[in-house]
């Protein structure tokens, strides 16, 4: 092992995230708590908490966090428990299609409820042909419920984060736990109460504490929705005026310490628990095949599941192929002439390309440093290797929001990522790469560490030993071996990236470097069928994302490891 | 203590059978073993005894109960896990409770019971402590009181010290014996290791392939075996091949010797190949004139209360010998010796 080696990568890692992850954090911070002339101030931070119209979008935010992390884990908890016990018609393909939502970009998918859930949307037609409802009167679904509506989509796009998690937890149960008690004379219900749910809390904290982050922080599906009494809504509009205002800054960086407590809490909780010494387990798993009806009743659930998680983005499809989709169930005609039409819009071709490479270029820089310290992680016994692993997995408890922010204030004029922007039209190519490379690490880092804890060392002893140099070990023996792991991390980040909101809205100013969510973003504002061309550019992304994500599963393997803090 | 029995076992497993009509009596207060190789299906048929496992064939009784679609926790059969499957987010006070708890039992009651289970494994006063405070042996213990704790009148282990080391397992031998026998329990353990079911067992059943080869006492086994899965499984044996010859005699190459069936009444027909199974501990190393077996000792290893040596026969076959109390260290080389074996000594196999 060379310490050497080990302590030169951390020494670089830490610097790469200590200038591009904790300085932009660190800036955020400064511009809520500095003003100039008087130093350190929370003025800013009590006018933030003083004027109602912020207090409401704080705690709007709040709530849609929390109430997205119970509805995901409602809708996680029995999947995973089902898909634990019991054998069931196409479980194994189900069991991956489970997660595909979890690619499909959320903000895309509100623009199909939108049509669906509108006054004159499909719902209130098919309620009217029924007579449940009264032509004259439609009822206005997202009217009073948007908060809903976005928890709604939250929860149905984030729900695989706590399924791989939980997942994951439960296969870590010695199933001689469950039987232990059953042999005690526990009833089912309460063996779940008592036995299977405590020890699952570690994925369910895992997981919990990404999905709240992450829907606390949601910015593109309040945005479709119009819902704007929510804090990350409040400070993208307050964009606009950032060099006079600095109550954006004070309400991210609100957000930042929210989150970071969320994150602390629930790594407190897990470091806490006990059940991480718990024995691995000896005894097998074996999956029940349940009756005839009961199995399909599991199919049936997954499937159902699966059917309500896609029918917004079903709703886009159709929206993308409708000549006119108005207060009826159903678009009266099918055309595919909106796709065509989005191919020849100057937004939609540049903005594939601007997002094909920064993702690719992102992943690239992920893989390269994912490799590197997940190496320092396992396989080297330097001291600091805990600090690192804890220092990459941040950036799961640091929104996104409060990233593109630092990022954004960094690049102005004279500042120090100014060099990032090239000329003087600004091209952030460089700065959101950096950006979507830094947000996604983690998962790259996780699933090239859970690669090599798998692979056995002796493997590489047994090269070294035959005279390879390390850096032919590594090309030779470690890469191949890790290759699947990698891949999927990758694919991961490379999806994720692709669809990245906050960074992607807030950095790319010209239309020419649009990502593909920015291009949607401003198609969706459009008069006239720029509704129909996001939906058609909304297919176009998904398609993509699901080959994506159906490939990484496969090449992965072993689920849950990537969502593990 | 009650009367296990199991009557006509078959277990499948999609296409798979793990256990092919299994039958078997275990006597009130007994400690019987299971023995096998893995995958022999000694495992699945305690889980059928202990009501994990429902079987695809058969009928399990507890005395006069048929137990066979009663739930685990209704036969009265407390189960200790391989793994000790004790739960890491209970106290180990706690998982003793846990089955007093879910049969409503008083909560004074409980407390007393805890504290009385605790101490029949030497373990009073650490009701408090966390699971993950305690060593192996300790948390062996602790499941062995969650196990009892509810009064069984079975207890089932499956294969608990094979995750002790090699001192500890010697130690729980003879206390798994003792709470067994003090508590009036029939007990089924499984367990691969033969040395372990040989020490403990009053009476042993040695499992292959799904069925069971042979029951009987411990001693019966090792100088009985009735084929010769039995003879290698249950300590160390020569096992030679020969030709049946008149009245117990046998050929092998090079010499002839006389046999003592494995099962009685075993008379196979002249000229039918069989196989002897001849412990190494029976043969003794004497001059080659005084002999049936001849050959040059080609191994020695010493382990100082005894002495093995391989030695080659004439026409090749290689024979471990053991000597108890050495007086004499034998050197491989040139020199050749006789092997004596007595008569009672020499197991006639069907091959």
């Amino acid at each position: 092992m060379n310490r050497k080696a080990a302590y030169g990568l951390t020494a670089a890692v830490t610097l790469f995230f200590a200038v591009f992850f904790i300085y932009p954090a660190v800036v955020v911070l400064k511009e809520a708590f500095y003003e100039e002339g008087k130093g350190l101030t929370f003025s800013f931070v009590i006018e933030v908490f003083k004027n109602p119209v912020y207090t409401e979008g704080l705690w709007n935010a709040f709530a849609l966090g929390v109430t997205s992390t119970v509805a995901s884990l409602f809708i996680a908890f029995p999947l995973a428990l089902i898909g634990h016990r019991y054998l069931f018609p196409f479980k194994k393909s189900l069991s991956a299609l489970i997660l595909i939502p979890l690619v499909l970009p959320p903000f895309v998918g509100a623009v199909g409820v939108k049509q669906i859930l509108g006054i004159q949307g499909a719902l209130n037609a098919f309620l009217i042909k029924l007579g449940l409802a009264d032509a004259a009167m439609p009822i206005d679904w997202l009217g009073e419920s948007r908060f809903w509506g976005v928890v709604a989509m939250n929860a149905l796009h984030l729900y695989p984060i706590l399924y791989m998690n939980i997942a994951a937890s439960l296969s870590n149960i010695d199933p001689a736990m469950e039987q232990a008690a059953q042999n005690l004379g526990c009833p089912p219900w309460r063996r779940l109460m008592r036995i299977t749910l405590p020890l699952t809390t570690p994925g369910i904290f895992a997981g919990g504490a990404i999905v709240f982050i992450w829907s606390f922080t949601e910015l593109g599906v309040p945005l479709v929705f119009d819902y704007t009494r929510v804090a990350p809504v409040q400070v993208y509009d307050g964009i606009k005026d950032l060099g006079s205002n600095p109550f954006p800054f004070a309400l991210v960086a609100i957000m930042l310490v929210v989150s970071t407590l969320v994150f602390m809490a629930s790594k407190a909780v897990l470091g806490r628990s006990k059940l991480g010494t718990a024995p691995r387990p000896k005894g097998k798993n074996v999956e029940v095949r349940p009756k005839r009806g009961k199995a399909w009743l599991c199919t049936l659930f997954f499937l159902g599941v699966l059917f309500i998680a896609s029918l917004p983005h079903a709703g886009v499809v159709v929206l993308s192929l409708a000549q006119d989709w108005y207060g009826s169930i159903l678009p009266e005609a099918w055309t595919t002439a909106h796709y065509q039409e989005a191919l020849s819009h100057p937004l939609v071709v540049p903005s594939i390309q601007n997002s094909l490479f920064y993702a690719s270029m992102a992943t690239l820089v992920d893989l390269i440093l994912g490799i590197a310290i997940a190496w320092v992680i396992v396989r080297s016994t330097i001291r600091g290797r805990a600090f690192l692993d804890a220092l990459v997995m941040l950036p799961l408890a640091v929104p996104g929001l409060v990233m593109a922010f630092g990022y954004l204030a960094l690049s102005q004029d004279g500042e120090a990522f100014r060099f990032l922007v090239q000329g003087a039209k600004e091209n952030p190519t460089w700065l959101l790469v950096v950006a979507y490379a830094v947000r996604r690490l983690p998962y790259v880092v996780r699933s090239a560490v859970a690669g090599l804890q798998q692979s056995n060392l002796a493997l590489e002893e047994a090269a070294r030993s035959l005279g390879a140099t390390p850096v032919r070990t590594l090309r030779r023996v470690s890469l191949p071996l890790l290759g699947p792991n990698l891949i999927a991390g990758g694919i991961l980040a490379f999806a994720f990236a692709m669809l990245e909101v906050s960074d992607s809205l807030i950095l790319a100013q010209q239309s020419e470097h649009f990502p593909i969510t920015k291009a949607i973003y401003s198609l969706i504002g459009m008069l006239g069928n720029g509704y129909e061309l996001a939906s058609a550019l909304g297919v176009w992304a998904m398609v993509f994302l699901g080959i994506s994500i159906i490939g990484a599963v496969i090449l992965g393997g072993k689920k849950g490891g990537l969502f593990r803090m | 203590m009650e009367e296990i029995r199991a009557d006509g076992i078959t277990k499948r497993f999609g296409d798979v059978t793990a256990l092919r009509n299994v039958s078997l009596e275990i006597a009130p207060g007994e400690l019987f073993f299971l023995l096998g190789g893995s995958g022999c299906g000694k495992t699945t048929l305690l889980r059928c005894i202990a009501g994990l496992e429902i079987p695809t064939e058969g009928k399990v009784f507890f005395g006069d109960r048929d137990v066979t679609d009663l739930p685990t926790h209704k036969r009265e059969a407390a189960m200790v896990f391989q793994s000790y499957a004790l739960w890491p987010h209970m106290t180990v006070g706690q998982n003793i409770a846990f089955g007093l708890e879910e049969r409503k039992v008083e909560k004074k009651e409980i407390q007393r019971r805890v504290e009385e289970a605790l101490e029949m494994v030497k373990l009073d006063g650490l009701a408090k402590r966390g699971i993950d405070q305690m060593s192996g042996g300790q948390q062996q213990r602790v499941s062995l009181a969650r196990a009892l704790v509810v009064r069984p009148k079975c207890l089932l282990l499956d294969e608990p010290l094979s995750n002790l080391d090699a001192q500890l397992r010697l130690e729980m031998r003879s206390e798994i014996r003792r709470i067994v026998k003090e508590n009036d329990l029939t007990g089924v353990y499984v367990t691969h290791d033969q040395s372990e079911a040989l020490s403990m067992a009053d009476r042993m059943a040695v499992m292959d392939e799904g069925v069971i080869v042979q029951v009987g006492p411990p001693e019966v086994i090792y100088r009985q075996p009735v084929t010769s899965y039995v003879a290698g499984f249950i300590g160390e044996t020569n096992l030679l091949r020969g030709t049946a010859r008149e009245g117990n005699q046998v050929e092998i190459p090079g010499a002839t010797l006389v046999a003592t069936p494995g099962v009685e009444g075993f008379q196979p027909a002249t000229g039918s190949p069989v196989i002897l199974s001849i412990r190494p501990e029976a043969i003794e190393i004497v001059n080659p004139t005084q002999a049936t077996l001849a050959g040059k000792i080609i191994e020695r290893i010493y382990l100082g209360s005894l002495i093995q040596y391989a030695v080659k026969l004439d026409d090749g076959t290689v024979m471990q010998v053991t000597e108890q109390n050495p007086q004499i260290i034998r050197s491989p080389g040139e020199n050749r010796v006789g092997l004596k074996v007595a008569t009672e000594d020499v197991t006639l196999l069907e091959r």
